[in-house]
């Protein structure tokens, strides 16, 4: 890709030339090469197991290339570790936060870099406190540099490792995600710091599934797949469904396919429910209808659905399954009236990661494979092959540690485990979280498959886009109270966020 | 990039735990050994070292259920010793309450220790370390109440249950160790509480989300644990002739040290019997083999250190190298 050139006369503060990186059976990395020039955000797009990761691994130092040059200013650069990394200015957020829950906002910002004044060495903390605040200034943010951090939201964490990267004078940010656990509003503080950053001249290497924020920050994006180079566009001069071609390999005119399916009678009827996290929420949820549930963070929308699943304990109001009133008090009361749950953190809550496909497709329903205390491994076989074949879960056998498939093949297995469960209600907090493009369309599909078969669902989304094609009906939350509920033919983006925010 | 996923079948499965290391080390000791003392491979000498391990291996049979399903056991050793001062109590002259009684009250004890360290562990929810290191202490205690007793064992059928030799060669208390190793194995892998178990190790939240009954399982794993503590307690009374209430003391930090050698992950979700056998083997014969080369005491504790250190960094290493590809 010669022609990769930025308009203005921006100098060029990093190349990456004929990258390949190979593991064990695998190329991860085959000839890519990327250029990033000073004050630019260069998107970063690809599926899960595109090479983004291993791009950036290699870029902090993580990883040692096998064959390429990397040039920083201009100059050949050899990265053999973090340590070089960082010394050359590069800074890494990545998707799990790094920082340490019980030292304050300025203590994570200097941890390791302390102030130190000199004649007795000991920790100048008023300067440091001084020195916080100053670069929190800069990124237009107000937080407390002496707040503690286990009290701070997720987006709140996050500006602080941008103060951290930013302190020590990074050329180059690479954010890796960033915004996988950020409400929309909280998203649009974070594209103000980085336009912040862009114009103090500090260029952004911007890694994310999402479209939409493609388009809002980048200047430029380049699209991996399967370890290669597609190509490199300006944002301004593609579409999205340019871009979606090039990440998946084929043309997919819809993003988000809708079929209609008959709504049936009620199937699940909540009434004034409270406990931790919110208050008096009523709501229904008929037989084939997708209802989404929209929030921010902090709604009580997890809450909300942990609470219907029996893993938050009722304090108050009725739940009723069917016109028979039930009484939920642990996961497995709610398993039994047919409730499955997709939990929104599917690695900590939803997998047994060391375990095979087959046996965490039946964990929650052994007692139906075979009467004895036994397990009928025959018939689990049996099951497990069913299900990888019905949902289509690419996985070489149902043997294969789950930890070693794709996020969208992961988010399969835990709805397997439910449908195998005979759910008739399925409960998906995030379905679709740090999915690529091909497995969301197909987790779409799938939603509306259960629906037609005459299942239920109720989706918890904070994408926008995502929940006003899927769902059929949406209610919104804000500071665990019900604010608004929209049909979906009348809900737009920002009618939902106004709701969101009430 | 489905297709380049390594497919595991249970062979590759296996060769990715450290038994295979363990099994290598193994064979490297037992040449070393043989070619440098002519004692080692005598009849005697074998006999001697699988004897000697009955202990150890009984309660590293109940410690490894615990371990996979996330848990920890300190307890074993005083309750392994508080079963047996309490037999041989029951079995002095004088009181002499039947044998298959005094069996039934030892083990009752166990599970009752096992009972209450999971209880405390599941219902009040306290750490298990913190935990078994308190019944660890509160049970040793309980042990000194008959210290003055200094009951003899002069039970033949007590004394024969860790002493006898079949076809003069093979120790039973070995044959006692295999029978439980493969039981429990076909435990974990053909029945519901052992899956059920490995998925709370692998994923404690997960299996409480799934409807899985967590803390019953937990509880009765501790039950398990303190079943076999007791018969460790009888084979040690067997074995010693009499009971002490200092038996079994400092057992639970040599049978950690085996069980985590042998490849269970501390934190649950993995393991498998097999290779706690072999390191069962290996930790007898570095004693026994630096017995007959005569190294010192504290030598002998510094490489029995090392080689657990080494096994769990060569472990360590391959999983690393393994998960690189993701």
């Amino acid at each position: 890709m010669g022609g990769d050139k930025v308009s203005d006369n921006n100098s060029m503060i990093l190349r990456m030339e004929n990258i390949t990186k190979i593991f064990p059976g695998v190329k991860a990395l085959d000839d890519v090469s990327i250029d990033l020039y000073k004050g630019e955000v260069l998107g970063i797009l690809g599926e899960n197991g595109a090479g983004k990761s291993t791009l950036i691994k290699i870029l902090a130092g993580n990883y040692i290339k096998d064959s390429g040059d990397i040039f920083i200013d201009g100059e050949k650069f050899e990265i053999k570790g973090p340590a070089e990394a960082m010394a050359s200015g590069i800074r890494v957020i990545y998707q799990e936060l790094n920082t340490i829950n019980n030292l304050t906002v300025a203590e994570n910002i200097f941890v390791g870099e302390q102030i130190i004044k000199s004649p007795l060495k000991i920790v100048d903390w008023k300067g440091m406190t001084k020195k916080a605040e100053d670069l929190l200034a800069v990124m237009n943010v107000k937080l407390d540099p002496n707040a503690i951090i286990g009290d701070l939201t997720v987006s709140e964490k996050q500006v602080v490792e941008i103060a951290k990267a930013i302190s020590q004078e990074a050329k180059i940010l690479v954010m890796d995600e960033p915004t996988a656990a950020l409400s929309e509003e909280e998203t649009q503080s974070l594209f103000k710091i980085i336009r912040t950053l862009k114009s103090k001249g500090v260029a952004v290497i911007y890694i994310s599934h999402r479209l939409k924020e493609i388009f809002e920050i980048t200047d430029r994006v380049t699209v991996l797949r399967d370890g290669k180079k597609v190509g490199t566009l300006k944002t301004k001069e593609s579409d999205s469904n340019k871009l979606v071609e090039m990440m998946v390999g084929r043309d997919i005119k819809d993003m988000y396919p809708k079929r209609h399916v008959p709504i049936g009678e009620i199937v699940m009827e909540v009434n004034n429910l409270t406990a931790a996290g919110f208050d008096n929420i009523s709501f229904n949820l008929k037989k084939g209808e997708i209802l989404g549930i929209f929030g921010l963070l902090g709604s009580g929308r997890s809450s909300l659905v942990n609470a219907l699943f029996g893993a938050n304990k009722i304090k108050n109001g009725d739940i009723f399954i069917n016109g028979k009133k039930l009484k939920i008090k642990s996961p497995s009361m709610a398993r039994d009236a047919r409730i499955g749950l997709v939990p929104l953190d599917r690695k900590a809550e939803g997998l047994a990661l060391m375990m095979g496909v087959k046996e965490n497709i039946t964990l929650a329903n052994i007692a139906d494979l075979g009467k004895s205390f036994l397990i009928a491994r025959r018939q689990e076989y049996k099951k497990a092959g069913k299900w990888v074949e019905e949902i289509g879960i690419r996985t070489p056998s149902v043997d294969q540690e789950v930890n070693s498939l794709s996020g969208g093949n992961q988010q399969k297995v835990v709805l397997a485990k439910w449908l195998e469960s005979g759910s008739q209600i399925i409960i998906l907090n995030e379905p679709t979280r740090g999915v690529d493009v091909g497995a969301k369309i197909e987790i779409y599909k799938l939603m509306q498959d259960l629906c037609e078969k005459g299942s239920s669902i109720i989706m918890i989304s904070s994408e926008l886009p995502e929940i006003l094609s899927i769902a059929d009906r949406i209610i919104v939350m804000s500071k665990g109270r019900f604010t608004e509920e929209y049909k979906v033919c009348d809900a737009s983006e920002e009618g939902l966020l106004r709701s969101a925010c009430l | 990039m489905e297709k380049a996923v390594k497919k595991y079948s249970g062979f590759l499965n296996f060769l990715r735990t450290p038994t295979p290391t363990l099994i290598g080390i193994y064979i490297v000791m037992m040449l070393l050994f043989s070619l440098t003392s002519d004692k080692f491979l005598t009849i005697q000498n074998i006999k001697g070292i699988f004897n000697n391990f009955a202990v150890f291996g009984i309660l590293a049979a109940g410690v490894t259920v615990v371990m996979i399903g996330g848990g920890f056991d300190l307890a074993i050793g005083s309750t392994a010793g508080l079963a047996g001062i309490v037999s041989s109590v029951l079995l002095m002259k004088g009181i002499e309450i039947p044998t298959p009684y005094v069996f039934i009250i030892a083990i009752l004890i166990g599970c009752l220790v096992g009972l209450i360290n999971g209880l405390i562990i599941t219902k009040v929810g306290i750490n298990p370390i913190i935990t078994t290191l308190g019944t660890l202490a509160i049970f040793r205690g309980v042990c000194y109440f008959w210290a003055d007793l200094n009951p003899r064992v002069y039970n033949l059928f007590v004394q024969s249950i860790g002493r006898i030799y079949l076809g003069n060669v093979f120790p039973i208390t070995t044959l006692y160790i295999i029978i439980a190793f493969v039981v429990l194995t076909l435990i974990f892998k053909f029945t519901r509480f052992g899956r059920d178990l490995f998925t709370i190790g692998g994923n404690e939240t997960l299996a409480r989300l799934a409807g899985i009954p967590v803390d019953r399982i937990k509880i009765l794993s501790y039950v398990i644990s303190g079943f076999f503590a007791a018969i460790a307690g009888l084979l040690l009374i067997s074995q010693l002739g009499s009971g002490r209430p200092e038996y079994g003391n400092g057992a639970e930090l040599e049978v950690l040290t085996i069980v985590v050698l042998g490849g269970v992950v501390v934190g649950g979700g993995r393991g498998n019997y097999l290779g706690v056998f072999i390191a069962l083997m290996i930790i007898q014969t570095i004693t026994n083999g630096m017995v007959l080369l005569d190294v010192p005491v504290y030598l002998r504790m510094v490489v029995k250190g090392a080689l657990l250190v080494l096994v769990i960094a060569i472990d360590a290493i391959r999983n690393k190298r393994h998960l690189q590809l993701y």
